[in-house]
């Protein structure tokens, strides 16, 4: 079996899949969000007349300049913890819906190398949080533009675009393990926790000296949630490597060694 | 030539739990071979070996001449399964189901569309799986299993959630199979009926040990006859007919009662042979016994 074959119908499998769509409404929601921000630090007056703004949040919002790099800042951050959020239900539902669905067993009965439905799915998987960067970055660029905002240059435009792909290609190697968790568990709920649990780690290490060699907080540094003093080297990126290597190894073990008894 | 399935010594522990037990199978090419027993007597944990989801704790499988455990993808490319219930992607249409199945095992494009008239789902092709009924859900499942027209069928209770119209198409469906095509089929099931309609030969499994593989039709022909006896002094009853008669398949069922299991005895000659001792017949019912009554007998639970 050629193994463009086993991609083909994994992807053929998220056909009137509910999971895409919500996660194509989250991401729209998400820049949506980030753009009312602008709106409401744009138009303070305007936004606590209609009870949106609040003196406290006026606080907050201060000092910060109201044009592209602020807002693309925002997208950015955003896209780190939220990408993190959506990738885990992404790989949580690729490789946990055949057990839910009861499929599995049909799947690895089939007369193709098991780890080949691994792999296909780790590019699925891979593709779906693509198309989704490439959305947020349109969405972006939409708002951005009916928001009016200044300051947009080719420069900052291809290195936003670029953080974000970069954090898309790092959650999903994060996301990996979550996957592990969704066929060693055989559904989606253990790996919807693990996920939430790894947001929890990310955090707790988040503004620690351990931070950078956590692969949950790297993508919070390297989002610039964490922070834009926070810095990266070499290592977290061998971490995040490691991570996905890991991750697949387990997989790729669970699959094709494991007894599929239930 | 070659058996379609071949089993050796196969185990399956799960820690503590012995869910199969050193059975020994054969099945032969061509036959319909019904897999009977209870509810977690091993049939289900036996055919996820056959398909090689589970591993064996010890013992062989050899699928239609090959070792499974050495030619897994070639072996499987020939064979078609469904396993414990149905199962099929609930966004997708019935046909994109089968178009799944179609491009993984590499059948002709033309073989959906055949699938589909072969189990009736014409009406339901554009429907979604997760809107039919368990029934449709059922042919679904065995449709996906022929789709690439494999020479084995490995089904685990394939009548499960049929009507009864529908178990008596899908019970010609597969006799069609065996023997116009000449697929052999394993189909496991609890339902001694669906056994007694379509299997050649029966395996009997019971705490996670094959009891018994019985020729169906010769259990059907022989009906193995057994003679229940109710007399007045059971011990010279039990006498006369070992010396006079000769019987050795002979038991005692009750206080004043005793059955006859040997196939050559016949009740008139009982009868002539116990009045002719003296001995006060109260009954004399010759038995035949079916599937159903040979099944309870074999897993220790007496009809």
């Amino acid at each position: 079996m050629r193994f463009p074959s086993v991609v083909a119908t994994e992807l053929a499998k998220l056909r009137r899949s509910k999971v895409t769509w919500i996660s194509l409404a989250a991401y729209t929601f998400m820049v949506a969000m980030a753009g009312f921000f602008m709106w409401m630090m744009m138009n303070p007056g305007m936004a606590e007349r209609i009870g949106l703004l609040g003196q406290k949040a006026k606080f907050a919002f201060g000092g910060e300049s109201l044009d592209w790099p602020t807002f693309l800042t925002f997208i950015v951050e955003m896209g780190g913890i939220g990408g993190l959020i959506m990738c885990s239900i992404i790989v949580a539902y690729v490789f946990g819906r055949e057990y839910a669905e009861g499929t599995a067993k049909n799947m690895l009965a089939l007369p193709i190398a098991r780890n080949r439905f691994v792999f296909a799915k780790i590019i699925v998987s891979a593709v779906w949080l693509a198309v989704l960067t490439l959305w947020i970055i349109g969405e972006a660029c939409l708002v951005g533009w009916v928001l009016g905002l200044h300051g947009l240059t080719k420069a900052l435009f291809l290195s936003a675009s670029a953080k974000l792909i970069v954090l898309a290609v790092m959650s999903l190697c994060c996301a990996v393990l979550v996957a592990w968790v969704a066929v060693e568990t055989r559904g989606y709920f253990a790996p919807l926790g693990v996920a939430i649990f790894t947001l929890a780690l990310a955090s707790a290490f988040g503004h620690t000296g351990w931070a950078p060699w956590v692969p949950w907080s790297i993508i919070g540094i390297y989002s610039g949630a964490a922070g834009p003093e926070a810095n990266l080297g070499w290592g977290s990126f061998v971490v995040i490597a490691a991570t996905f290597l890991i991750g697949t190894v387990l997989i790729v073990r669970h699959e094709v060694h494991a007894d599929n008894g239930q | 030539m070659t058996s379609a399935i071949a089993a050796r010594g196969l185990s399956k522990n799960y820690g503590p739990v012995k869910a199969v037990v050193n059975v020994d199978l054969e099945v032969r090419r061509g036959e319909i071979y019904g897999f009977l027993g209870r509810n977690g007597a091993g049939k289900t944990t036996t055919i996820r070996m056959l398909l090689g989801l589970v591993r064996p704790s010890a013992g062989e499988i050899s699928i239609l001449g090959s070792t499974l455990g050495e030619d897994r993808a070639g072996v499987l490319a020939r064979v078609g399964y469904f396993v414990e219930s149905a199962a099929a992607y609930p966004n997708l249409t019935v046909r994109e189901n089968l178009h799944i199945q179609r491009r993984l095992t590499r059948a002709p494009a033309t073989s959906v569309d055949a699938v589909i008239e072969l189990l009736k789902l014409g009406e339901y092709a554009d429907r979604r799986a997760g809107r039919l009924s368990l029934g449709n859900k059922q042919r679904l499942s065995l449709a996906r299993a022929l789709v690439h027209s494999p020479e084995l069928l490995i089904l685990d209770e394939p009548s499960n959630g049929l009507d009864p119209a529908g178990i008596i198409e899908i019970r010609a469906l597969l006799r069609g199979l065996a023997d116009e095509q000449g697929v052999t089929i394993f189909m496991s099931s609890h339902l001694l009926d669906e056994v007694e309609h379509l299997a050649d030969r029966v395996g009997i499994v019971h705490a996670g040990s094959l009891v018994e593989e019985v020729d169906y039709r010769e259990l059907r022909d022989n009906g193995r006859l057994s003679i229940e006896i109710e007399v007045d002094d059971v011990a010279l009853a039990e006498r006369v007919l070992r010396d006079q008669l000769g019987f050795v398949g002979l038991s005692r069922s009750g206080e004043a009662s005793l059955r006859v299991t040997d196939r050559t005895a016949k009740a008139a000659s009982i009868a002539r042979a116990l009045v002719g001792a003296g001995i006060a017949l109260e009954r004399l019912v010759p038995m035949e016994e079916d599937l159903e009554r040979h099944f309870m007998r074999v897993t220790g639970g007496e009809s």
